[in-house]
């Protein structure tokens, strides 16, 4: 491929910016300068759908509403763990409300799908595990006559509890599989990771030195146990679809964190070529990482709907979300960590343990492994098998939970070295983003006047704390976008991509119109439709960085090809025209220019369309990360045990800033998230039965106004040189710092440790009692 | 949610005669012909969503005119017509000034939204929220079944006194404040029978009948509450304590009403919710803080005394802690 | 974390992944490094992490030899 050097800016503006050479494909667009040099781009702009949003006009997954359209529901076990002898539906097909049933076999592809004979139920592992699904004329007739479905289960012994899990004797999830098979070429192949009772692991990560010698050669080693709760996702859109089955292909709206992995398992499923199923997801309500492939639903709507010939609406209720559609993993993490009296660490190590259910995944990430300089590191993560329903990715999975231990122990260990928990990480942690973070947020916060812990006079006692995040920067490479130029003055820009409600639209809104030289509103953003060219899914915080370097490029594609068609129009030459403020000029003569509206009068063809993707990380795969630094105050009340929050102070780095109102808010969404985990949320499981028992926002408890305190937000600009946008995504980032933070500064303000979330008064009146 | 037919009352002899089943009532023998009552409808709504009732008729009493209002009088007290908001009863400037306790529990309860429709009524004749109770799943005493799965169980939000049938505790904190002040509820009944049933005596106990946590039977309705009027030398005070500050139901609350003689207290009324099934007097701390003044160490010491008896779970042990330093909080307040 | 490494290995075309870095496609798509105890692991045929074998699914479990094994060239 040719290549071309651009100079890009580089490092962090007032800290150490500097320009950078980067060799970069050919047909990449010329570096942005920094924002300040920026129209569009880096500011504060409005939603591009705020209007539709406030007032209705945006229609959601679930307001969708076809012709002919049947609603779908789903009977359920009530058991979490049991076999099922017989299933018999001939009532509820006789019900004539209902147009069609459908029983989920173990394969509920098309393939599977034809033997719905008793050999082919599943074993039901988990409450809430889907069986049939009956389409109706309305959702309350498919309500009653699911009672009408008789099925005859074998009661079997079931764990939900982790530590019972963990215990030899404990009814078992899952058998244990055959360590070694024979492969097709006879030697034997080692399958994975090993499973004891319930207990699989432990997966060692990278480890690195030897930690037996770092602990040997340290001053200070300090070992604890953290503890962490499950915690749902809440997004208050449910999972849900509705389903069009025809026999030459399917549309589906979807919920969705990723509108081509949708359609590629609907299209795997159903026997289909992707071109041949189209996945819509205009408005999306939230999924935090919950919210990827079809979905069991998904499969039984677009059953139902073959069946009965008619569009089949599928969502999920409340209670169905909370019971089916993910959690974040609880965790015990047991962390060592040895310093040496100058405070550099010297060995780090953790074992932990968790259950995602059914699934894999409680780990608790890589963050111990990667925040930190230290030689020595190892760790041993155990997945425990329940039986309950599978966990999901939340919102920086594992790096929540490492993070709670991680930053609480290095709060420890700089308190026993008698070094301020700032200053440490200015011993321990290289990154030069976190330093300037350190610096703003310290000033902006008034970490100054922080107190000797437990120091505040009276019962009620305040405390500031901090803690800090990483997280890597991670990208999708097959992201690409479309732009469009329409000759009555559209300009529109089109990809698969969805907009969790992260502002998706807007940037992309932003991007093009600043390589035109327009202004955001003047772009209409088309996207979330599997008829565009492919988006990235939308986890890892992965959106901005992928899309909008795609987005930029095709709208640079697009510009050049108007050029060479304008360009003899004002006597020049392509290469000598540039855009801005609405106009194309010529370079060094700005006397001669056409409007952007009139040039694209002038066009050969109605439309002028570019599509364009996201190249390769210039200069190669980054190594840093994304860096945030949050400080919390809080006041506790010692006689009750009452927490609040009553300010957070968010530095955060997310590389160019794009939206910079919007980056403000899913930092606040984050934090709130953090807050919410350190403080209230909470699955309770009746050990007795087996169900979750606060299913619904009455007992499940999420945090209202008055729980939200002051935030402050620091949005670093730091250039990476890495793309063409050199944006980068800050959802995940902003939720990792917050709840320990938050208990760092619990134990500033009462003098003694909580090791455990959520920081309920109970726990705050225990750990007072035993100090 | 079950399809019901919905009518409009006009008058309490109209609904009377067209219901048959308390919201307890449909609990326990199956809901299937009922027609019950509902006023604010937040409390019967959620029964019917989680499918623990599937009434046949709804009778809207919100819809009959002359329940709601609220008078007051220095000498016969106040009066609050059933229907009458819990944003009524918050924005009235008598009850702020004359029974401050009642405003605050109001003021505390759900949310500005919920205020705006739930209805006193409607308020002091809720079942309790036992997460269990409320979980179609969960088959209790108290709907009929053979066991109480929150006394080995998840019981962190339970009862810490007279918990040895069922702990579940009654829901409404401004319950708390009206049994502080001695209020009594209004009952009538077909032909306009009224009877007027002390507020101490109008919820029951689990061990005195597991089905209904009220006094009130099919047939009856709640027309007003009213509460006496108050000295001049009395004061009051609320706490409530929930998991969070906003839209929350008390793991703990206490209303205190108190009336002095100079400095010392002739007379008082420590009521205490989410304690007990039923909000409860806490006799030992009236009697210790009375003819006492009321200061940091007597106000200490009543705490003490109203957690004498206390037996709390395995779970819920730190209620006992919340509720001696709210009583001691809420005397020390109301002076 | 890369210690398990799945890249060489034919896993079965019906495994998808979402690991704390994104989503892994598989199928056709060709797998990345990833490790299992901080991914969600899904099949697609029973949309969850119980294969229709009824044991769980992870990238050094999808492959030949299982039961239900699908190449990804026959997808």
């Amino acid at each position: 491929m040719d290549k071309k050097t651009l100079i890009m800016p580089f490092g962090i503006p007032g800290h150490n910016l500097t320009q950078i050479e980067r060799e970069v494909p050919a047909d990449e667009p010329p570096a942005w300068p920094v924002n300040a040099e920026l129209k569009e781009v880096g500011k504060s702009v409005k939603r591009v759908d705020a209007r539709a949003k406030v007032t209705g006009q945006a229609k959601y997954t679930s307001d969708i509403q076809l012709p002919g359209m049947l609603y779908g529901k789903m009977l359920r076990s009530p058991y979490p763990h049991a076999r099922i002898r017989n299933i018999d539906t001939r009532q509820v097909e006789r019900h004539p409300g209902v147009l069609a049933v459908h029983i989920l076999g173990k394969d509920i592809s098309m393939a599977g799908s034809k033997d719905e004979s008793a050999d082919n139920y599943p074993e039901v592992k988990y409450i809430g595990q889907p069986i049939v699904g009956v389409a109706a004329l309305n959702d309350n007739t498919a309500i009653e006559a699911l009672k009408l479905v008789k099925i005859d289960y074998e009661v079997l012994p079931f764990v939900v509890d982790l530590e019972k899990a963990r215990m030899e004797g404990a009814p078992l999830v899952f058998e244990a599989p055959v360590e070694k098979e024979a492969s097709d070429g006879g030697e034997e192949i080692e399958k994975g990771l090993s499973l004891s009772g319930n207990v699989r692991g432990p997966s060692r990560g990278q480890p690195r030195g030897d930690t037996q010698k770092g602990f040997a050669e340290s001053d200070i080693v300090i070992e604890r146990t953290y503890v962490t709760q499950v915690h749902m996702h809440n997004p208050l859109e449910t999972h849900g679809v509705v389903v069009d089955w025809k026999p030459d292909g399917m549309l589906i709206y979807a919920s969705t964190q990723s509108t081509k992995g949708v359609r590629d398992e609907f299209a795997q499923l159903f026997g289909f070529r992707k071109s041949q199923v189209r996945v819509i997801t205009e408005y999306m309500g939230g999924g935090f990482g919950a919210k990827y492939g079809a979905g069991n639903f998904g499969v039984m709507a677009g059953h139902l709907s073959r069946k009965s010939g008619r569009p089949v609406r599928l969502m999920l209720d409340r209670k169905e979300e909370q019971l089916t559609a993910g959690f974040r993993p609880n965790s015990v993490h047991q962390l060592k960590i040895g310093a040496k009296k100058d405070g550099k660490l010297s060995a780090i190590q953790q074992r932990s343990y968790g259950t995602a259910g059914v699934g894999l995944g409680a780990g608790v990430g890589s963050i111990a492994q990667n925040m930190y300089e230290c030689p020595n590191f190892a760790t041993e993560q155990y997945d425990i098998f329940t039986h309950f329903s599978p966990g999901a990715a939340w919102r920086a999975p594992g790096a929540v939970q490492g993070a709670f231990g991680l930053e609480s122990l290095i709060d420890e260990i700089a308190e026993s070295l008698n070094i301020d928990p700032l200053k440490y990480r200015d011993i321990i942690d290289k990154s030069e983003v976190r330093k300037v973070e350190r610096q703003k947020g310290a000033e902006l916060f008034g970490w100054s006047k922080r107190k000797k812990a437990g120091s505040d006079p009276g019962p009620v006692k305040k405390g500031m704390g901090l803690a800090q995040s990483s997280w890597p920067r991670f990208t999708h490479l097959d992201s690409t976008a479309e732009v469009r130029l329409f000759r009555d003055g559209a300009v529109e820009v089109r990809s698969g991509v969805q907009d969790l409600g992260t502002g998706t639209k807007t940037i992309l809104a932003q991007v093009v119109a600043e390589e035109l030289g327009l202004k955001t509103e003047d772009i209409t953003v088309r996207i979330g439709d599997t008829l565009f060219p492919d988006g990235p899914p939308s986890g890892g915080s992965v959106t901005a960085g992928s899309i909008t370097p795609a987005a930029r490029n095709a709208a640079y594609q697009a510009k050049l090809k108007l050029f060479r068609q304008i360009a003899s129009k004002l006597d020049t030459t392509p290469d000598k025209l540039m855009t801005a403020d609405g106009k194309i000029y010529v370079t060094g003569e700005p006397s001669k220019n056409i409007s952007f509206a009139d040039a694209l009068k002038q066009m050969r063809t109605e439309q002028l369309t570019a599509e364009a993707s996201r190249s390769d990380d210039y200069g190669g795969m980054s190594r840093d990360d994304l860096g945030s630094v949050q400080f919390a105050e809080v006041t506790v009340d010692t006689e009750t045990g009452f927490v609040k929050v009553d300010r957070i102070v968010a530095a955060h780095s997310c590389g160019r800033p794009l939206n910079i109102a919007q980056i403000e808010s899913q930092i606040n969404g984050g934090i709130i998230h953090g807050i919410s985990y350190a403080l209230y949320e909470s699955r309770v499981i009746d050990d007795q039965t087996g169900q979750m028992i606060n299913v619904n926002f009455d007992q499940y408890k999420i945090p209202y106004a008055f729980e939200i305190p002051d935030i402050r937000t620091i949005i670093l600009e730091e250039y990476p040189a890495k793309s063409s946008t050199d944006a980068y995504g800050i959802g995940e980032p902003a939720n990792i710092a917050t709840a320990v933070a938050v208990t760092n500064a619990i134990y500033n303000a009462i003098g003694v440790r909580i090791f455990e979330l959520p920081v309920t008064p109970a726990k705050i009146l225990d750990a007072l009692k035993r100090a | 949610m079950n399809k019901f037919k919905w009518f409009n009352a006009q008058n309490i002899e109209e609904a009377l005669e067209r219901t048959n089943a308390t919201v307890s009532d449909a609990i326990n023998r199956g809901s299937a012909d009922s027609a019950i009552i509902k006023s604010g409808g937040i409390e019967l709504l959620d029964f019917i969503k989680e499918g623990i009732i599937e009434p046949a008729e709804i009778i809207n009493i919100k819809s009959i005119p002359g329940l709601e209002g609220i008078a007051f009088d220095r000498t016969a007290g106040l009066r609050i017509g059933a229907n009458t908001t819990l944003a009524d009863i918050e924005n009235n400037g008598d009850i702020k000034l004359q029974y401050l306790a009642l405003h605050q529990a109001v003021s505390k309860a759900a949310t500005p939204q919920l205020r705006n429709v739930s209805t006193l009524g409607g308020n002091i004749a809720q079942r309790t929220r036992c997460w269990y109770f409320r979980s179609i799943d969960h088959p209790c005493f108290r709907k009929g079944g053979t066991t109480c799965f929150a006394q080995n169980g998840e019981n962190q939000m339970h009862a810490i006194m007279n918990n040895g049938t069922c702990c579940s505790v009654h829901a409404s904190s401004v319950a708390t404040a009206l049994l502080a002040y001695g209020a009594t509820v209004e009952i009538t009944s077909r032909g306009g029978q009224k009877k007027d049933v002390s507020i101490d005596d109008f919820f029951v106990n689990p061990f005195t009948d597991i089905r209904r946590e009220s006094v009130l039977r099919r047939g009856e309705i709640i027309t007003a509450v009213n509460i006496p009027a108050q000295g001049k030398n009395v004061k009051s005070w609320y706490i409530k304590q929930g998991e969070r500050a906003s839209f929350d139901w008390a793991l703990a609350d206490v209303a205190v009403v108190v009336e002095l003689s100079g400095k010392r207290v002739r007379k008082a009324a420590i009521a205490m919710g989410a304690a007990s099934p039923v909000p409860v007097r806490s006799k030992a701390a009236e009697e210790f803080i009375t003819g006492k003044d009321i200061n940091a160490t007597t106000a200490a010491e009543a705490g003490q005394k109203a957690m004498e008896n206390a037996t709390p779970l395995a779970k819920n042990g730190y209620k006992v802690d919340l509720f001696k330093t709210i009583v001691k909080r809420a005397l020390l307040e109301s002076v | 974390m890369k210690e398990e490494n799945h890249a060489d290995q034919n896993v079965c075309a019906y495994l998808r992944a979402k690991n704390p870095f994104g989503t892994l496609e598989g199928g056709g798509n060709p797998w990345l490094h990833l490790d299992t105890a901080n991914t969600i692991c899904w099949c697609v045929k029973s949309q969850g992490p119980i294969g229709p074998d009824a044991r769980y699914v992870e990238p050094a479990r999808c492959v030949s030899g299982r039961s239900c094994y699908t190449s990804p060239e026959f997808s």
